[in-house]
C-alpha cells in the first residue's frame, strides 16, 4: 500500500517539473477602474501546495456595506451549500443552523452612529479555536485560511467556545444535499473557508464576487503591491476583537 | 478442569480457524468481485485512473486518504492532467435510476456500498461528501 | 497514637454481602438509569443534535455540568484518601480505599457523559490518536487516562500487602496528578479568552476547592449508605471529621467565588456579564443566590459546623445540598457564561440572524438530562457493584472509644 502512496509522490513531483508556474490566464477581475480585486499572478500554479507566501485576507469597507442587502450571505450559502443554498437543515431550529457568514448591524448607543457588516471566519494568524482542538481538526493552511478538517472533527465543540466572532456552527442534523466541492456533515463544526476551493483555481471568494457596492476587497496581505495591501497601507482599518491580538486576516475599514 | 479448558481451547482453535477463513476470504471478493454499474460513465471505459483495477480496488483507500490530506490542507486539487478526487469518483462511478437521476452511490446495491457491505467496512465518506454528481 | 495507629493497621476490609433485598433494588434501578442514559445519547446521535436545547449559541449543555460535575467530583472524591497517606493522617486511612474506588467510578461516568454527547462520539479513536498538544482539552484526555492509571496504582499499593511501602509515594503521585486533572478542567474554560465569563486563571483554584467539595459530600454519602444498608458500624468520630472537613471546603470554594465576582466586578468591562450573572433576574442569578451561595453553601456549612445538627439525616442533607450547590455553580460558570453574549465591537450594540448581541437561550431537553443522570448512576453503579466482588470497605468503622 505504501507503493501506491509513493507512486503518487512521484507523480507529482514529475508534473511539478513539467509545470510552468504562469500557466493561468492573466484574467485580473476590477470591480472599478484601476482596482483589480484579485491578480491572478497570485494563484498557485494547479499541482502544487498552497506556501506561506501568500496570506490571503479581506477588507471590508463598513461605509459601503449596504443596510438590507444580503448579497454576500446569498452567495455563499448557494456557493457552500447551507442555508438557501441546499434543502438540508429542515429539523434543526433557527438557533441550531448553520451560518457561515452573517450580517451585523451596529449602533453606537452614544453617538447613534449605525452601519452595517458582514462577519465570518476571520481567518486570525493565531486562531484560538486551533489552540484549543484536541485532535487538531481545526487547521490553518500554509497561505493563512483556517479550516476545519472533518475527518478527524470528533464534534466537541471547544472551538465554537473559544471562538470569538462566533464564526463557527455545529451541524446539528444528518445532511444530504452538499456541494460537491464542499463537504459537510451531521456531528461536526463547519465555517467560512474563505472560498479555499475557488482561490486554489485563481478565483475569488463567492462573497466578494457579489457584492455590487464594492465593500469587500479580496487579496494577498503578503504582497505589498497587491491592490489590497496598498489599500490598507493608505488608510485607516481595524481588527474585530483587536485586543486579543489575534493578527487577523479580515480587516474592517469605516469602524 | 481439564475437559474445560479443553473446551475452551478447542472454541478458541475454532475460532481462529474461522477468522482465518473469513480473512483469506476477503481477498476472494475483492479479487473476483465488479461492481460497476451499467449505466455509469465506468462501464464504457477500458479501466480506471490507475489502469489496474485489482490494486485500485484494495488500495483505493489509501489513495483517497493521501488526495484528502493534500487537497484539503495543501490546496492540491489536481493529479497529473486529471481532475482526481471522490468526486471524480462519483461521477464517474454514479448508475442512473429509470426517470434517468442520479442515485446515491452510497445506497443499496450502488457502487461504493455493495463491496462495502460485503466486507462489513463502515462507509464513513458520505457522511460529509455528497453522494451524486452535482447536474447544474 | 501509638496504640490508634496499631488499630489502623489491623483495619479489616470485607465484601458487602450482609445486606437485604434493597441492596439488589438499589442496583437495579442505577442499572436501569444508566441504561436509559446510554439511549438517550443514542438517541441524540441517531437523530442529530436538533433533538437536543443545545445550538450554535449555547454548544455545551446540560451534558457537559454533568460531565464535568462528575469529573471533579471524581478528584474531589480521593480526597479522603489523600488525607490518609499523603498527609498521614491515620484516622482516614481505613477510608482510604473506597475513596479511590469512589474517585475512579465517578470519573468513567463524567468521561462517558462527555464522550458520548460528541458530535462524532464513533471517532473516540481519533481522540486517542491525534493529539493537538497545544490544546487543554488534549492534556486532559492525558490526564483523565492517567488519573485511572496512577489512582488504580494507588489502590493496588493498599490491597497487596508487601507493597504497603509504597502507599505514600502512590499517593503522592495520585494527590499532586489530582491536583493538575482539576486545575486542567478549571482551564478548560480559564483558558477561553473569547469569552468575558470565563477568560479568568482563578478559574482553576476555585475548580480545585469546589471538587474537593463536592468528592467530600458524594464521599460521605456513599460511606454512609453502604455502612446502613449492610448494618457496619460508622462511629461519629468519623463522620464528624468529614462533615468538619466539607465545611471549610466548602467556604473555601465560596471564598474564590467572591474573589472571581469581586475582581471582575472592579473591571468595567465585565460588569455587563456580571451584572447578568449576579442581579439581572434570569435563571442564572436564582441558581447563583439560591442554589450556589445559600442553599449549596452557607445552609450545608450550618448543618456541618453548628452543634445544634448531629444527626446522620443533617449530614444526608447538608452532603446533598452541597451536591445541588456544586451543580448550580457548574451550570452558572458553563452555561450562563455561554449565554451573555460576546463582544464584537467594544461599546458597540449589534443585532444580526446569528444572535450577535442577545442572551441565549437555553432549554435543557430531556434525553440530555437523561444522558447525564445515567453517567451519575453508572458510578454508583460501578462503586456499589465493586465493593461487593472486592474487600474496598472496612468491616467496622466504630468509634476508637467504642471498639
Amino acid at each position: 500500500m505504501s507503493q501506491v502512496k509513493v507512486e503518487f509522490h512521484q507523480a507529482d513531483l514529475s508534473k511539478r517539473k513539467l509545470l510552468k508556474a504562469a500557466s493561468l490566464g492573466g484574467a485580473a477581475l476590477a470591480v472599478a477602474p484601476g482596482i483589480k480585486l484579485f491578480q491572478a499572478a497570485h494563484a498557485k500554479p494547479d499541482g502544487q501546495p498552497v506556501t506561506d507566501k501568500n496570506r490571503w485576507g479581506l477588507l471590508i469597507d463598513v461605509n459601503r456595506c449596504a443596510d438590507g442587502c444580503n448579497d454576500c450571505v446569498d452567495a455563499c450559502q448557494t456557493e457552500n451549500g447551507w442555508g438557501s443554498g441546499s434543502t438540508d437543515e429542515q429539523n434543526s431550529r433557527d438557533d441550531q443552523k448553520a451560518q457561515w457568514i452573517r450580517k451585523v448591524s451596529v449602533k453606537d448607543p452614544q453617538t447613534r452612529r449605525e452601519f452595517n457588516m458582514p462577519v465570518m471566519c476571520q481567518h486570525c494568524e493565531n486562531p484560538p479555536c486551533q489552540d484549543v482542538c484536541p485532535t487538531g481538526a481545526s487547521f490553518q493552511r500554509e497561505d493563512g485560511i483556517s479550516m476545519v478538517d472533518r475527518h478527524i472533527c470528533i464534534g466537541c465543540r471547544y472551538c465554537m467556545m473559544a471562538c470569538p466572532y462566533k464564526a463557527r456552527s455545529f451541524v446539528h442534523e444528518a445532511l444530504s444535499d452538499q456541494r460537491a466541492h464542499q463537504p459537510r456533515g451531521k456531528g461536526c463544526v463547519e465555517s467560512c473557508t474563505l472560498c479555499a476551493h475557488r482561490v486554489d483555481k485563481g478565483k475569488i471568494p463567492a462573497c466578494v464576487e457579489s457584492c455590487q457596492h464594492g465593500a469587500m476587497l479580496f487579496g494577498d496581505l503578503n504582497d505589498p503591491q497587491s491592490p489590497i495591501s496598498t489599500k490598507l497601507a493608505s488608510i485607516p482599518s481595524r481588527q474585530l476583537r483587536e485586543d486579543l491580538k489575534l493578527n487577523t486576516g479580515v480587516r474592517y475599514t469605516g469602524i | 478442569m481439564n475437559i474445560r479448558l479443553r473446551k475452551l481451547l478447542a472454541r478458541f482453535l475454532l475460532f481462529s480457524v474461522l477468522s482465518g477463513l473469513g480473512l483469506m476470504s476477503m481477498n476472494l471478493v475483492y479479487a473476483g468481485a465488479s461492481e460497476v454499474l451499467s449505466g455509469s460513465r465506468a462501464a464504457s471505459l477500458d479501466s480506471c485512473v490507475i489502469p489496474d483495477t485489482d490494486d485500485m480496488r484494495r488500495n483505493h483507500m489509501e489513495l483517497l486518504f493521501h488526495k484528502r490530506d493534500q487537497t484539503m490542507r495543501q490546496g492540491i486539487r489536481t493529479y497529473g492532467d486529471n481532475e482526481v478526487s471522490l468526486n471524480g469518483c462519483i461521477a464517474c462511478h454514479a448508475a442512473k435510476d429509470d426517470q434517468g437521476q442520479y442515485i446515491p452511490v452510497n445506497e443499496e446495491g450502488q457502487f461504493c456500498q455493495t463491496c462495502h457491505v460485503r466486507v462489513a467496512a463502515k462507509l464513513d465518506c458520505f457522511d460529509c461528501h455528497r453522494t451524486t454528481p452535482e447536474t447544474n | 497514637m501509638e496504640s490508634k495507629m496499631a488499630m489502623t493497621k489491623k483495619t479489616a476490609y470485607e465484601t458487602v454481602s450482609e445486606h437485604g433485598l434493597s441492596y439488589w433494588l438499589v442496583l437495579a434501578v442505577l442499572a436501569a438509569v444508566t441504561g436509559i442514559g446510554f439511549l438517550a445519547a443514542y438517541y441524540m446521535e441517531h437523530n442529530g443534535h436538533y433533538v437536543t436545547g443545545m445550538n450554535n449559541q449555547i454548544v455545551w449543555g446540560l451534558p457537559h455540568v454533568f460531565a464535568i460535575f462528575l469529573i471533579i467530583a471524581a478528584s474531589g472524591a480521593l480526597n479522603v484518601a489523600s488525607v490518609g497517606s499523603v498527609f498521614g493522617k491515620v484516622e482516614y486511612k481505613p477510608l482510604g480505599r473506597l475513596s479511590g474506588l469512589l474517585a475512579m467510578c465517578l470519573l468513567v461516568g463524567g468521561l462517558g457523559v462527555l464522550v458520548l454527547d460528541l458530535g462524532r462520539p464513533d471517532r473516540l479513536i481519533t481522540a486517542m490518536t491525534y493529539f493537538n498538544m497545544k490544546s487543554i482539552f488534549t492534556w486532559n484526555i492525558l490526564l483523565y487516562t492517567g488519573f485511572l492509571g496512577v489512582v488504580g496504582l494507588y489502590m493496588m499499593t493498599m490491597f497487596i500487602k508487601s507493597w504497603g511501602q509504597y502507599t505514600k509515594a502512590a499517593g503522592t503521585a495520585a494527590f499532586i496528578w489530582r491536583f493538575v486533572l482539576t486545575t486542567g478542567t478549571g482551564s478548560i474554560f480559564g483558558f477561553l479568552v473569547a469569552r468575558q465569563g470565563y477568560d479568568a486563571a482563578i478559574l482553576a483554584p476555585l475548580f480545585i476547592a469546589a471538587s474537593l467539595s463536592i468528592g467530600t459530600a458524594i464521599y460521605m454519602l456513599v460511606l454512609m449508605w453502604i455502612y446502613k444498608s449492610t448494618g457496619r458500624d460508622l462511629g461519629d468520630e468519623v463522620m464528624t471529621r468529614l462533615k468538619r472537613l466539607n465545611a471549610v471546603l466548602a467556604v473555601a470554594t465560596l471564598f474564590f467565588v467572591a474573589v472571581y465576582h469581586l475582581t471582575n466586578l472592579y473591571i468595567t468591562q465585565h460588569h455587563g456579564v456580571q451584572g447578568f450573572i449576579l442581579v439581572s433576574g434570569s435563571v442564572y442569578t436564582y441558581l447563583f443566590w439560591l442554589g450556589q451561595v445559600l442553599l449549596g453553601t452557607l445552609v450545608p456549612v450550618a448543618l456541618f459546623w453548628s452543634p445544634s445538627f448531629t444527626g446522620r439525616s443533617s449530614i444526608t442533607a447538608g452532603a446533598l445540598l452541597i451536591i445541588l450547590g456544586g451543580f448550580s455553580m457548574l451550570y452558572v460558570v458553563i452555561i450562563g457564561g455561554q449565554a451573555y453574549p460576546m463582544d464584537l465591537i467594544s461599546g458597540m450594540q449589534v443585532t444580526s440572524s446569528f444572535y450577535d448581541g442577545e442572551i441565549a437561550r437555553y432549554t435543557p431537553s430531556l434525553p440530555e438530562l437523561l444522558l447525564g443522570l445515567g453517567g451519575v448512576a453508572f458510578a454508583v453503579l460501578a462503586t456499589l457493584f465493586v465493593v461487593k466482588v472486592l474487600p474496598f470497605v472496612p468491616q467496622s468503622l466504630a468509634d476508637q472509644s467504642e471498639a
